[in-house]
């Protein structure tokens, strides 16, 4: 482009005004990075991934698989064959739902895999915007952030928020100026949509794993609401996780969980010591319960790093103090209120039989 | 009892309730009665702009309520706001420059953020003294350190450089027939301080690229126009001192006099209790310039930062215990430039202050840099020249009133080469104050950034 200077009079040149431009950052290298290994780096050195051998146990689960559908197959058309000598009609219906099935499982299948591979486009995109907020780019981010938008706007309501931001840019700011106003506008109120989520069902599970029973019911609850959970914040920030999909989420929020592991334990550790003095004091159950609401609490902010379009920054990081605090009060709230139901009666009946006791006397 | 109480109360807000002292300075033409014009502006309007992302606090809807106050030291003019204002959006003309020391304050009544405060009182004030003064009065802080004689001979080693030198034709010319060592003679005194003002004055206005000008008032008088301090000029002729009613010995005096009358005073007052200060810069102007205008420009700024050197050890300190804790250097009117540059305008000033900020920051003085435009008078245009997509900004040229188109060229990342500076043409054309809805907060590019690093953190 020619950096000469050129002066031209408004009748004489056709300008329009600017419509950002949609191009996006050209960063296949960044986009390979393969995120399922361990992020060894030191400053700009970086451990390769792995070249994939051809092992035994990928030719196991290719054929162990291939035999499981064969034989399906076998059985079915025996099944379907069996029914039509006992009766055509009721060949026909057997026929008919097995149809159904197969048409089911498989647009199920298909449509799962269309919605993890949102998620996989999501953290694609984490790191586009994070690529240009680290450079002085201009009009590259507006293209993405409509795309994100159309994403939202299907689960939530967001055209207020989107108002505002409309309202506040305008043509001087650049990329990173204007990702920073659209975090502050409208991924912040999800945030915060995200958290009342979290904190409601890590503290239910907290509850109900005090006041339950059984330890086997206790993992079945855990395993019930964080998979809630987990589809409840995929659906807030725009990418939400059927079953199939939400498996793959939750084996990522585990890695994360694992990865980030180490760091957070230190950031949160004078919150966590909190808590053991305090859980020691209290019971056993009620001691669980709290601490199954933490780990769910932490899975859900997992899940948030890892479904919100652009990463937090340091201020808008969500943290575990903020919910430990609620989930501990609320346990403690329903448990004291069940103790002291239950220790109110003896006094009553003592102070009733002291009533008795002076009269007599 | 509950009379005490409250009285209590009264005076625990009083001791809460904060004051920050704003400096704004730069070269003439940087863009200062701008500025602050359009900081009251947008600080007065944030109830319903829109346009103030990037202002923490308010974002945050803290903010309750905004007013100008009259300021207690009322022997300093006010900063003609209303006449300002009124310039820009009726008359559609830039307002008139700043030509002498004017005060401004604002108060700002806010809801307090940090919960313990908040436990003794919900809402608190924040008193924002905005002073604004030409900044070649602060060109005369290096006079502090030199005596006349010293002055005279660095005076004239500056004059032999060119461009001055060929602007001093008729400076030289008046010098002719003086004698030093004569009889004072009140009427030649006046004479060649008239000549040698003169020649300050053109080397201001038509000297391209002269920065430095020395004494300021000269070039700027403010209220001293026409009073006899102002009647001298440098000498280089070695006369005895002890005679006292020669020539030399009354241009000494006066330089004397108007050392410790003019400039001790203006920097005692202004600055022994400023907690931040601006310093404005036109980049754009030096960059039609070219290399020379560069040079000095950088120079200049360079003794401008380093005047309010905020170290323990200078004479400076100890003599006025200035407090600034923090400087802004903004290049101003970034509107000119196509937004795509923005970012490249920032490089350019950071790497010709790289030296100067240094100094200072290793003082302990935080320093940032910031592009911002206080009053937005173009739009940013797409065009297509030469097959290429060009984005230009468009608006009404100051001179012809006509509107145009302008690419003003491209503004490299890097330090440019002397041959470089040669090679790039830049052309950024003044633009006009378009037609503004009256009432409405102006619009500006980056103001909110620029209150948010000045005054942001003030709000607790």
């Amino acid at each position: 482009m020619s950096d000469k200077p050129v002066k031209f009079e408004s009748d004489a040149i056709k300008a329009s005004t600017i419509e950002q431009q949609e191009t996006l950052l050209d960063n296949e290298a960044l986009l390979n990075a393969d995120d399922k290994n361990l992020p060894v780096t030191s400053g700009n050195l970086k451990l390769k991934p792995q070249q994939k051998k051809q092992s035994w146990s990928r030719y196991f689960w290719r054929s162990f698989a291939a035999l499981v559908v064969a034989g399906a197959t076998y059985e079915a058309w025996q099944f379907i064959q069996a029914s039509f000598s006992i009766n055509p009609l009721l060949g026909w219906g057997v026929t008919a739902l097995t149809a159904l099935t197969l048409v089911a499982g498989v647009g199920a299948l298909i449509k799962g895999r269309i919605k993890s591979r949102r998620l996989k486009r999501r953290l694609k995109l984490q790191k586009q915007l994070e690529a240009l907020e680290a450079s002085d780019s201009y009009g590259q981010s507006l293209g993405l952030l409509e795309q994100i938008n159309d994403e939202i706007i299907q689960e939530v309501d967001i055209s207020q928020a989107l108002a505002n931001f409309e309202q506040q840019k305008s043509y001087s700011h650049n990329d990173k100026e204007l990702l920073q106003i659209y975090s502050n506008q409208v991924l912040s109120g999800l945030d915060r949509l995200a958290m009342d989520a979290i904190s409601k069902h890590a503290s239910e599970s907290a509850v109900m794993v005090a006041l339950s029973p059984l330890a086997a019911a206790d993992m079945a609850l855990v395993a019930w609401r964080s998979s809630k959970m987990l589809q409840e914040i995929s659906r807030i920030y725009g990418c939400p996780q059927n079953v199939f999909g939400r498996f793959g989420l939750t084996k990522q929020v585990a890695t994360n969980l694992m990865l980030a592991g180490a760091s957070e334990l230190v950031a949160d550790a004078g919150v966590e010591l909190l808590g053991k003095s305090l859980t020691a004091t209290i019971s056993g159950k009620v001691a669980q319960g709290i601490g199954v609401g933490i780990l769910i609490a932490r899975l859900g902010i997992q899940t948030m790093k890892l479904c919100r379009p652009m990463q937090f920054d340091e201020d808008s990081q969500p943290r575990l103090s903020q919910l430990r605090k609620l989930i501990s009060e609320r346990v403690l709230s329903i448990v004291k209120t069940k103790n002291s139901a239950q220790s109110d009666k003896p006094e009553l009946a003592k102070s009733e039989s002291n009533k008795a006791k002076r009269k007599s006397s | 009892m509950k009379q005490q109480l409250k009285e209590a109360v009264e005076l625990v807000e009083r001791g809460l309730d904060k004051n920050v002292r704003l400096c704004v300075t730069g070269l003439s033409r940087a863009g200062k009665t701008a500025f602050i014009t359009s900081f009251v502006n947008q600080l007065l309007h944030h109830k319903d702009s829109s346009g103030l992302p990037f202002w923490l606090s308010h974002a945050e809807g803290r903010i309750l309520a905004v007013k100008i106050e009259q300021h207690p030291e009322l022997h300093i003019p006010a900063f003609p706001y209303a006449d300002a204002l009124k310039a820009i959006e009726e008359e559609a003309s830039w307002p008139q420059s700043t030509r002498n020391v004017s005060q401004i304050r604002l108060s700002i009544k806010y809801k307090i953020k940090n919960r313990w405060v908040k436990k003794l009182q919900q809402v608190s004030h924040l008193k924002v003294d905005i002073v604004d003064y030409p900044g070649e009065w602060l060109l005369d802080l290096p006079l502090l350190q030199m005596n006349y004689q010293q002055w005279s001979r660095q005076f004239y080693n500056w004059l032999a450089q060119e461009p001055q030198k060929s602007l001093s034709k008729q400076f030289h010319e008046s010098l002719k027939g003086f004698d030093a060592s004569q009889q004072y003679d009140e009427a030649q005194l006046k004479k060649i301080s008239q000549s040698f003002r003169g020649f300050l004055i053109d080397c201001k206005q038509q000297g391209s690229g002269i920065h430095c000008i020395q004494p300021g008032r000269f070039v700027l008088p403010g209220d001293l126009d026409g009073a006899p301090v102002l009647d001298f000029f440098p000498c280089l002729d070695n006369v005895k001192v002890d005679i006292s009613n020669t020539n030399f010995a009354q241009l000494e005096k006066r330089y004397d006099y108007y050392q410790e009358q003019i400039v001790k005073p203006f920097f005692k007052e202004y600055f022994s209790k400023v907690d931040r200060q601006v310093l404005l810069v036109d980049c754009l102007e030096v960059l039609n310039q070219g290399y020379d205008s560069y040079k000095e420009l950088q120079s200049t700024l360079t003794k401008l930062i380093t005047s309010f050197n905020y170290g323990e050890s200078n004479w400076f300190k100890r003599m006025f215990q200035p407090s600034i804790s923090k400087l802004l250097v903004a290049a101003s009117k970034s509107d000119h430039l196509p937004p795509e540059q923005h970012p490249n305008l920032k490089k350019f000033l950071s790497n010709m202050l790289n030296h100067s900020e240094n100094l200072v920051g290793y003082q302990g003085v935080e320093v940032e840099n910031t592009v911002f435009s206080a009053i937005e008078v173009t739009q940013p245009v797409k065009t297509d020249y030469q097959g290429q997509t060009l984005i230009c900004v468009k608006g009404l040229e100051l001179d012809s009133g006509k509107e145009v188109v302008n690419y003003p060229g491209k503004i490299p990342t890097q330090p440019m080469t002397k041959t470089q500076w040669q090679q790039q043409a830049f052309n950024f054309v003044d633009f006009a104050i378009p037609e503004l809805p009256v009432g409405e907060a102006l619009p500006h590019q980056r103001m909110d950034q620029v209150i948010q690093a000045l005054i942001g953190d003030k709000f607790l």
